[in-house]
């Protein structure tokens, strides 16, 4: 859909895990005409203060959920300054906010085993991925990875609509001990997924790891990337990424969403 | 409240209104297009290029600061060629005009691109960019000498018929000097500022914050350099100044224009609001009505300076 510019409402706002929140927006805007955000696409917030330009830029978010036919929701991890003031809202504020943005997943045929790799707060727009096949009658298997159980955030409800959820932390807190790309290794050792498709966000570090993993299975791999931005449409190339190949693409609008051979090479 | 006449000129260069977008923080305008009316403002300053595409500098590539930001993107653009192909339909069409910001890494490149640009249809006017603290080639190396600086604008006159404008640094020590080899050499208009060099560090992990280690900073906490360079350059030479640094509201805008800017630029307000230029443009006006001033020029070098201690 066409990305807009619009004042949205907080609507609700819960602590999902140690210094993370959820906030939920109420933006009519992005649902208008029938038409809604997909699965992998992000916003825009801010001015984070109206009446102050310190902090100066906006924050993107990636869309965690769908909550209403005039809502969504974010994850917040609350980590620096423009996160505090943004953990700081109540229901009842208000704020600007910018989009959908980006390009989103390329959602697989109804008929595909899916496959979704989470590292921390990664997590976030695979929500929306795994809901969205749900309603599509497709039972995604999640790997979802954390430091510790306490950042771990809750899943039962995905769970409740049928994804078969994995847990991996650093610490063995919870789940498996290890990285989740680890876990991966693992649960793929054993199966053969040749027509799976497969999403991954996460840390750098995690996404080179699981996409080395799909090179060696076979795995049909899209990974979502994350950057610093300022703009968000394309204008200011602040989060430009060079691929494999030495092309540069910006993030915010040729991705956020990208081949993982592409990034990381065939 | 009376009709205000907002046209201003540059030299030979005529705009609707004195609020245009600066380069690097508007794309080549079809970016935003979908967000707010392009068309209203007086100039879009495109993204600046060069005759051949530049990949820009590694990631990360901007940085917040307080009231501002740092970036190093390096120039990033896809050249002449693709730029005349893919992104001048869109600016042709604009009922803003439009000026292309360009550089090169040798006079000569400056020269031809100038040349190139002078034949291209809906190119209302050049900004040289001899500014641009990113790149190790190019860019400042022109514009922190005067004769270097006054050398590269006469080769982009000789080449062009089109208005011609040239982006200084702040980065030197008397921007008057600069300003005045350039201004002698017959251009249209100067805009100041561009961004000043800056630097951030992670004080945990000890890093860099920016993958070239330095960058631009700008934003509203550049602006007191930026008025400070406009009202020494309008004290000291007769050319017309664009105002460029930190406007995100329209009393900046009305500060620049007392400093001695004829027209303004709004630049990394936008990545904060869309919007940001656009409303510049309503709050001047209303501005400009109230104060029972017919146009624009009536306030440029208004500045009152107190008087030697005595009450």
């Amino acid at each position: 859909m066409e990305a807009v510019h619009t004042q949205a409402e907080v609507t609700k706002r819960r602590t999902l895990a140690r210094s993370t929140l959820l906030i939920e927006l109420r933006a009519e805007d992005l649902f208008k005409n029938g038409q809604r955000p997909a699965p992998g696409q992000f916003v825009m917030l801010g001015p984070l203060k109206e009446d102050s330009t310190d902090p100066f830029l906006n924050r993107p978010f990636s869309i965690h959920r769908l909550s209403g036919p005039d809502r969504l929701e974010l994850l917040i991890a609350v980590v620096g300054r423009g996160t505090t003031i943004l953990g700081s809202l109540m229901p009842g504020d208000r704020l600007g906010l910018l989009g959908p943005l980006g390009n989103g997943f390329t959602f697989p045929e109804p008929s595909r085993p899916v496959v979704l790799v989470a590292g921390g707060l990664g997590v976030a727009p695979l929500f929306f991925l795994a809901e969205e096949l749900c309603a599509c009658g497709v039972q995604p298997r999640l790997f979802y990875g954390a430091g510790s159980v306490d950042l771990l955030v809750p899943t039962d409800g995905l769970q409740a609509q049928g994804v078969s959820v994995k847990l991996a932390t650093d610490d063995g807190s919870a789940g498996f001990a290890g990285f989740v790309s680890e876990l991966l290794a693992q649960e793929l050792l054993n199966q053969e997924t040749p027509d799976a498709y497969s999403a991954a966000c996460g840390p750098m570090d995690m996404l080179r790891a699981v996409t080395d993993l799909a090179r060696n299975r076979g795995l049909d791999l899209e990974v979502s990337l994350e950057s610093r931005m300022a703009c968000g449409l394309g204008a200011c190339l602040g989060c430009t990424v060079f691929l494999s190949t030495g092309a540069g693409r910006r993030i915010c609008c040729d991705g956020p969403v990208f081949r993982a051979r592409e990034v990381f090479g065939p | 409240m009376s009709t205000v006449d907002l046209e201003v000129s540059i030299g030979r260069l005529t705009l609707k209104n004195p609020v245009m977008v600066a380069s690097g923080t508007f794309g080549y305008g079809s970016e935003y297009a979908g967000f707010v009316d392009v068309n209203a403002i007086g100039a879009v300053v495109t993204k600046g290029i060069s005759i051949y595409p530049t990949d820009g500098n590694s990631a990360p590539r901007i940085v917040e600061t307080p009231s501002g930001m740092l970036n190093a993107i390096g120039l990033q653009n896809p050249g002449f060629e693709v730029f005349e192909r893919e992104k001048m339909p869109f600016l042709r069409k604009l009922r803003s005009k439009t000026i292309v910001n360009f550089f090169g890494s040798t006079v000569e490149e400056y020269a031809e691109l100038a040349g190139r640009l002078d034949t291209v249809e809906g190119v209302d006017a050049l900004e040289v960019n001899i500014s641009c603290p990113n790149i190790k080639r190019g860019g400042l190396a022109f514009g922190a000498d005067p004769q270097t600086a006054a050398s590269v604008t006469r080769a982009v006159l000789r080449r062009t018929d089109k208005p011609v404008i040239v982006k200084l640094s702040p980065n030197v020590t008397d921007i008057v000097e600069i300003a005045r080899a350039v201004a002698d050499t017959g251009v249209d208009g100067i805009t100041l500022i561009n961004t000043l060099r800056g630097m951030a560090i992670d004080y945990r992990s000890g890093r860099a914050l920016l993958g070239n280690v330095i960058g631009g900073l700008s934003g509203p906490a550049i602006r007191p350099v930026a008025v400070r360079a406009v009202y020494e350059v309008a004290q000291a030479l007769d050319v017309s100044i664009i105002g460029c640094g930190g406007i995100v509201e329209w009393p900046d805008a009305v500060e620049f224009l007392r400093a001695g800017a004829c027209a303004l630029q709004v630049g990394s307000a936008t990545f904060r609001k869309p919007s940001a230029a656009m409303e510049v443009l309503q709050g001047l006006e209303v501005f400009l009505k109230k104060a029972g001033h017919a146009m624009v020029g009536d306030l440029v070098s208004t500045v009152k300076v107190h008087g030697g201690g005595h009450p």
